[in-house]
């Protein structure tokens, strides 16, 4: 522990004791499982390949193999906003996100949806420097009257060791869909993304 | 041939990227972080610095077509011509200045990924982008960016304008970071082939920027263009 107060040397106490309360983890490089508290801005960044909607009766990606068993689209994401972090461990964001259908290229097709509102609650842990989020998000699009929910977002990356900054990514795995419609139904996805956050410390 | 998708000359194998300017003022030389400090209780200040940044996208854009003609509608965002789809990444650095003005030296790549028959060329490399914009600061560290481009492709002996590019996001406490993401806008390129012809496309994008402060002081230069905006 780099920075332990207690039986520290004189300075090594002072450099403790001065050291910014705010970045909450910049210290943790032991294997002491912590928390971040305060908010960072977010932004992210993601491109995946989703399965068509389908009945909750169907499998779009084998979450084994990661196989395509259903006809699929590419997208590309773009979101910011805020992330609160608790030192209870829980971890909420509200921010808006944008998306972009990738194979929307014909005369006729509306490729872009903006607009779309974003909030996301889980938890988190630090551990070695490295932030391991664990996430539920629903994304809103106000134009079709749509929602969707993917409950199982897991992310990991390194904090700046001064905690002003955070990069992550997500964990590879097969993400669930569920599609609520404006009509009261629901349907089913699968996808598969890379994505990248990267957040910074706010005041 | 303006409308095929594959193999329809210098614009189906450009990129985009870029940045550019207009100013305002506030005369007090701020640091990044004195001036993300400043704007969290009163008028937002600004501050003289350079940044290190890459950059990615993926866009959907009309083909290019004639100026007489319209790609994408801009009020349903519906495309009225054929698209295709291209990431591109890239970086270099921006210069911020203390009277809100910006300016932008980039390089970018391309892939085109509707490029995907033999005999394609997907990958146009070696753009060189200029820009030059506006930047604000409010509270929450929210930083707003805009700015046009002017891109050249010297391997290809053409250049394009692209714009507008609005971006938002924040910048860390320190002033060190700041990420933002492009908002939705509609953007529009205009190509300038060899022959002085003029083509048009329009594009949706998705694009993220990532900064990190690398001079406090600005190296960068800002000189009138008659592309600058007041």
């Amino acid at each position: 522990m780099s920075f332990s107060i207690s039986g520290c040397p004189l300075a090594g106490c002072i450099i403790a004791l001065l050291l910014p309360a705010a970045a909450g983890v910049a210290h943790d490089r032991d294997d002491i499982v912590r928390h971040l508290q305060g908010a960072y801005g977010l932004t992210n960044h993601s491109a995946c390949l989703r399965s068509v909607p389908h009945p909750a009766s169907e499998v779009g990606i084998d979450p084994q193999t990661g196989q395509l068993l259903l006809p699929a689209q590419t997208i590309a994401q773009t979101g910011s906003g805020v992330m609160r972090f608790s030192r209870d461990g829980r971890v909420r964001f509200s921010g808006r996100a944008s998306e972009l259908d990738l194979n929307g290229i014909d005369a006729g097709d509306v490729p872009n949806i903006p607009g779309l509102t974003l909030t996301c609650s889980g938890t988190h842990t630090v551990q070695q420097g490295k932030l391991v989020l664990l996430a539920s998000c629903t994304v809103v699009a106000p134009q079709i009257g749509a929602s969707f929910t993917v409950p199982n977002v897991e992310a990991e990356g390194p904090i700046s060791d001064d905690g002003s900054s955070i990069e992550l990514t997500a964990r590879a795995h097969v993400q669930n869909i569920q599609l609520s419609l404006p009509d009261g139904s629901s349907l089913s996805s699968e996808r598969v993304c890379t994505q990248r956050w990267s957040l910074v410390k706010l005041p | 041939m303006f409308f095929k998708r594959n193999g329809y000359g210098y614009f189906g194998r450009l990129a985009i990227t870029a940045f550019a300017v207009a100013g305002m003022a506030s005369a007090q030389d701020f640091t990044a972080s004195e001036a993300v400090q400043a704007s969290r209780h009163s008028k937002p200040k600004l501050f003289q610095a350079d940044y290190g940044f890459r950059t990615s996208n993926n866009c959907v854009r009309a083909i290019p077509h004639p100026p007489s003609l319209v790609g994408i509608d801009p009020d349903t965002r519906t495309l009225l011509l054929p698209g295709e789809v291209v990431s591109q990444g890239g970086g270099g650095v921006m210069h911020f200045f203390k009277d809100g003005r910006l300016t932008v030296d980039a390089t970018a790549s391309e892939v085109n990924l509707s490029q995907v028959v033999p005999g394609a060329f997907p990958q146009t490399d070696g753009l060189v982008g200029t820009c030059r914009g506006s930047y604000t600061l409010s509270s929450g560290n929210r930083v707003a960016l805009h700015f046009n481009c002017h891109v050249d492709i010297p391997s290809q002996g053409v250049s394009f304008d692209l714009g507008p590019t609005n971006a938002e996001g924040f910048i860390s406490e320190n002033g060190v970071a700041v990420n933002l993401n492009q908002t939705d806008d509609l953007q529009t390129v205009t190509l300038k082939l060899p022959n002085g012809a003029t083509l048009v496309s329009e594009r949706v994008c998705v694009q993220s920027f990532a900064l990190t402060r690398i001079s406090s002081n600005s190296k960068g230069t800002y000189s009138k263009a008659s592309t600058d905006e007041d």
